[in-house]
């Protein structure tokens, strides 16, 4: 194989994955328009695009025919609801293909570190003090700031003479998360029969989200999404392994410690945003992983995209089948489990 | 007239006391032999004379007992208990072991049917040693008063259960004449959790609270989660289709609602169209006194009349 006809197939390659990243983002666009329509609510789409249309366009007119109720149906519960739903499923994916790549664990996904434990801690906390001392304490904050103290102690505890293993990370995550379960338990015992406050949030669902998480959650997760894109090629030499990604001239230490911050901080907005759901950043970096093979280039953006889709349709669909309201976390972790099982056997098949 | 009576009086003297000479039985006076009662699991529960050791596992229970009279008799009491006179007592777990039942060796034991569900092996084993397992919880409003009397009838307070009784619909109806006279009728909401937003059954006991205190559910179509349950789905969007109808928004606190206050409920994405919130209408309630098979439940009636009416009261 010649160098020109090895950058011909690296350039199709490419082009391969421009062309299914687009068909991603327009199926996205398409199902976030469609899931406006979906709801308790009876409202029609033509009203919902007006609703939408006049919004970000400013003009008052295009929805003053329909009823203020559904006006705010449309524009401040379904919307960033879906919106949240998006941003969420990307980030826990692509947080997902990180870890993966970094920690060398085709097992390991967004909660691996223990930031989701340290989020769930710190929300724990918070509604545990609302209940019982009165207090107007934002959730939401204190889950954030939860997982990103668990970051920092994980990393702390797994940097060994100035230099961070994959192993000792994985280690040191699985301490301090077992020891922040045991707190989470202790709370729960606590709060005594008004326990369901805090099993609620734990179960993980994307009821009841305001622009002000959207707004929060979209830039940051898209920071640090791009943040590990820029660093896609150096974490392909890393999987080579740290030898010989530093004889070509790569820090590992500094490259492991950026990617597992940004990593970490998606998942700590994902979890202070929607509680704890499972396998989505599990699942869907092997499901992408099979047709693009593992090019953490191609990997992160399709993920990003894949992931986004797929927790939109889950929650789309928890939402407004039936007369009570699915989790996603439920669904996705009822769904989530047999279908890894699936995938893990159709892998083996195409290995073997 | 007067022969007649004298003459009945004698007959009566005179076959009492060949009674008394022909056996030595006592008299049979009310309160004493065989009472049975059937609970809310449909068991027949048989005691010789009324129970003078209680423990009461639920405090809707406790405190009920004791509006009965009935506070030296308690003997232990739930661990969640609200009444002052229960603060005292020893406390029974139902998730711990029951050997601490068994020591204090109870005439009954009065549960309530999650109790039963939740701990089926702590009832088994006081049921093995022969202890008398009562299992009551009203479900409806309507069933309130037979469950007073099933517990009066156990603890031989016929007469206190129904002088309580009668003051407590009085006081019902009183309110109900008040609200009668407020020009218009409110429409409201009642939020039972905050989660999925759902709110309450009709028939439930806070439903049945809600129209004795005049109010309309502006949510009487939501569908029960449970076919026994009192709590029902409603969600966001079916609420906020009803923005312009709620006059008044309640929200009750308590171990179903943990937390809950008005500024949360106002910072709720959509909420700020709803007319409640709007005009300021949005109230927090004590669970307790709605929900709470008690006697208190005229107390919550009255303090959601007054929400609702101010204007009459």
């Amino acid at each position: 194989m010649s160098s020109s006809s090895l950058a011909a197939l690296l350039r199709r390659k490419q082009a391969n994955v421009r062309i299914a990243g687009l068909i991603l983002l327009v199926a996205t666009v398409l199902f976030a328009l469609a899931a406006v329509g979906f709801g308790r609510a009876d409202i029609s789409m033509v009203d919902a695009a007006a609703v939408i249309y006049g919004k970000l366009t400013g003009s008052q007119e295009a929805y003053s025919s329909i009823h203020a109720a559904q006006t705010a149906i449309i524009w401040d519960i379904r919307l960033p609801r879906i919106l949240a739903a998006i941003a969420v499923g990307g980030g826990l994916a692509v947080a997902g293909v990180v870890f993966q790549a970094l920690l060398m664990n085709p097992l390991a996904d967004s909660y691996t570190m223990g930031v989701s434990t340290g989020a769930a801690f710190g929300a724990s906390v918070a509604i545990y003090l609302n209940i019982f001392a009165q207090g107007g304490l934002p959730v939401t904050v204190f889950a954030f700031g939860g997982a990103v103290l668990t970051l920092l102690i994980v990393m702390s505890m797994a940097r060994v003479k100035g230099y961070v293993s994959s192993a000792n990370l994985v280690i040191a995550g699985i301490i301090v998360s077992s020891i922040l379960s045991a707190a989470i338990t202790m709370v729960k015992s606590l709060a005594g029969e008004q326990v369901s406050a805090i099993v609620t949030w734990l179960i993980g669902s994307l009821a009841a989200k305001s622009w002000e998480h959207v707004v929060y959650a979209w830039p940051l997760i898209m920071a640090a999404c791009f943040l590990c894109y820029y660093y896609a090629g150096d974490l392909n030499i890393l999987s080579l392994g740290d030898r010989e990604a530093r004889s070509l001239g790569i820090n590992v230490s500094r490259l492991r410690t950026i990617l597992l911050g940004a990593g970490a901080l998606i998942t700590a907005v994902c979890v202070a945003i929607g509680g704890i759901i499972g396998f989505v950043g599990l699942i869907v970096p092997h499901m992408v992983r099979m047709v693009t093979g593992s090019d953490n280039k191609a990997l992160i953006p399709l993920c990003g995209l894949t992931g986004g889709l797929l927790l939109l349709t889950a929650d789309t669909f928890g939402r407004s089948v039936g007369n009570i309201e699915i989790p996603v976390g439920v669904l996705t972790t009822l769904l989530g489990g047999p279908f890894f099982v699936y995938i893990f056997r159709i892998r083996n098949k195409t290995l073997g | 007239m007067k022969i007649k009576f004298l003459s009945i009086t004698g007959i009566v003297v005179l076959l009492l006391s060949l009674l008394g000479c022909g056996s030595p039985k006592q008299p049979v006076s009310p309160g004493e032999g065989n009472i049975s009662i059937v609970d809310d699991l449909n068991q027949t529960i048989v005691l010789a004379q009324p129970a003078k050791r209680i423990i009461s596992l639920y405090s809707a229970h406790t405190e009920n007992l004791i509006a009965l009279g009935l506070g030296p008799e308690i003997i232990g009491v739930s661990t969640t208990e609200s009444d002052p006179v229960a603060q005292n007592k020893p406390v029974f777990d139902y998730r711990a072991d029951p050997e601490k039942v068994l020591a204090a060796q109870p005439d009954i034991v009065i549960i309530r049917p999650f109790i039963k569900q939740s701990y089926p092996d702590f009832i088994k084993t006081l049921e093995q040693a022969n202890i008398k397992i009562v299992c009551l919880y009203p479900e409806k409003f309507e069933d309130f008063d037979s469950y007073i009397h099933k517990l009066a009838v156990l603890t031989g307070r016929e007469q206190q259960a129904a002088d309580r009784l009668a003051a407590f619909h009085n006081k019902l109806t009183e309110i109900a004449d008040r609200t009668a006279k407020a020009p218009v009728k409110k429409q409201v909401y009642f939020e039972s959790t905050a989660t999925e937003y759902r709110t309450i059954t009709p028939a439930s006991t806070p439903g049945t609270v809600l129209n004795l205190a005049g109010a309309i559910n502006v949510a009487a179509d939501a569908q029960a989660i449970k076919t026994t349950g009192s709590i029902a789905a409603y969600g966001s969007e079916r609420l906020l289709m009803k923005a312009d109808e709620i006059d008044v928004f309640l929200a009750q606190r308590g171990p179903m609602n943990p937390g809950i206050t008005v500024d949360a409920i106002k910072q709720r994405p959509g909420f700020d169209k709803i007319k409640a919130v709007r005009q300021e209408q949005v109230y927090i309630v004590d669970e307790k006194l709605v929900s709470s098979p008690t006697f208190r439940l005229a107390e919550g009636v009255e303090q959601l009349a007054k929400l609702i009416y101010p204007e009459v009261f």
